[in-house]
């Protein structure tokens, strides 16, 4: 018998194991789309209090700051998926290798920016997904500022959660400057699905 | 943690050996200085040091441990360069015991 400090240390691993496993099948398939090398970092996971959303800016991997987008699932278990793209990619080849006929700009940079969300967000979570045996639906992409930072957006929605998830992975390629940060959020009221997933695949029985 | 358990859990029962966890790849490398790998089963992602420095440096050392690298980041290029490193072979997350049955008795390490 595992004692409940275990058990949350076993839940949080095997979790950041099926994200790290579902982040590869993500980087091979943007790997494939663009022809370069994506470098992955770990999959980290944070707990965060709403009331202490400074501290969590601290802990994340790189304060990102850039085009900020969002994606909102449900099914299996649901949340949303923040994106930042942070620095200015190259858009004319990533726009060629998503089939866009010309070099964007304007909107439809913004295109190929909501485009780059739905591919990273369905990629990321197809996997997680798959290994629960489950499925998700996506609401569609949409972009929240090109100047507001992620604590700035989840500071806005504080009346809405009190406690939440966070699954922080960021997504790099040398060649098209392009960097890229990615938080799956899933508020404290919807974790319950995910851990029961988790508990599932590690045989925990029910508490 | 959970990745080092499927490992082993995938390990041919018959297969009798003395089986050394490290946490990263750091760990990996010195227990591989000091003669505790004959074969190495090696991440990718891991903190401290990944894998494809773990294998540089083993390729600089020459150091003679088989490594068969089990990952998630399965990307062409990555198994391209684990080759190149003097990989064995590499597998991709998650390992089943036939997978990696198959490439023991394949390789002649079993």
């Amino acid at each position: 018998m595992n004692s409940p400090g275990e058990r949350d240390e076993m839940r949080q691993d095997a979790l950041q194991e099926i994200l790290n496993i579902s982040m590869g099948q993500a980087a091979d398939t943007l790997a494939r789309l663009i022809n370069e090398r994506v470098h992955l970092s770990i999959p980290k996971l944070h707990t965060v209090q709403a009331s202490s959303l400074n501290a969590f800016g601290k802990r994340l991997l790189r304060k990102p700051r850039g085009t900020l987008t969002r994606q909102s699932f449900n099914g299996l278990f649901r949340g949303e998926v923040l994106v930042c793209f942070e620095q200015g990619a190259c858009h004319a080849k990533l726009a060629n290798c998503m089939g866009f006929p010309d070099e964007p700009a304007g909107g439809r940079t913004s295109e190929l920016t909501l485009e780059l969300t739905n591919l990273l967000a369905s990629a990321c979570l197809k996997g997680v997904a798959e290994q629960f045996e489950g499925s998700l639906r996506f609401g569609p992409p949409s972009i929240l500022s090109t100047s507001v930072t992620v604590i700035d957006y989840l500071e806005r929605l504080k009346p809405l959660w009190k406690e939440a998830l966070f699954m922080e992975i960021s997504f790099s390629v040398d060649n098209l400057e392009m960097s890229t940060d990615l938080l799956i959020c899933v508020a404290g009221q919807d974790t319950d699905e995910l851990w029961s997933g988790v508990d599932r695949l590690l045989g925990l029985e029910a508490t | 943690m959970l990745s080092r358990k499927n490992v082993i859990k995938a390990l041919p029962e018959s297969w009798d050996v003395e089986v050394t966890e490290c946490k990263h790849g750091l760990e990996a490398l010195e227990a591989c200085r000091a003669g505790k790998a004959e074969v190495l089963f090696l991440d990718l992602t891991m903190p401290i040091m990944d894998g494809l420095e773990v294998l540089e440096r083993l390729k600089g050392e020459d150091l003679k441990t088989v490594v068969i690298v089990i990952s998630a980041d399965f990307q062409p290029e990555v198994q391209e360069k684990v080759t190149a490193l003097g990989a064995l072979t590499f597998i991709r997350k998650p390992v089943t015991p036939e997978q990696l049955e198959g490439v023991l008795k394949g390789s002649g390490l079993i």
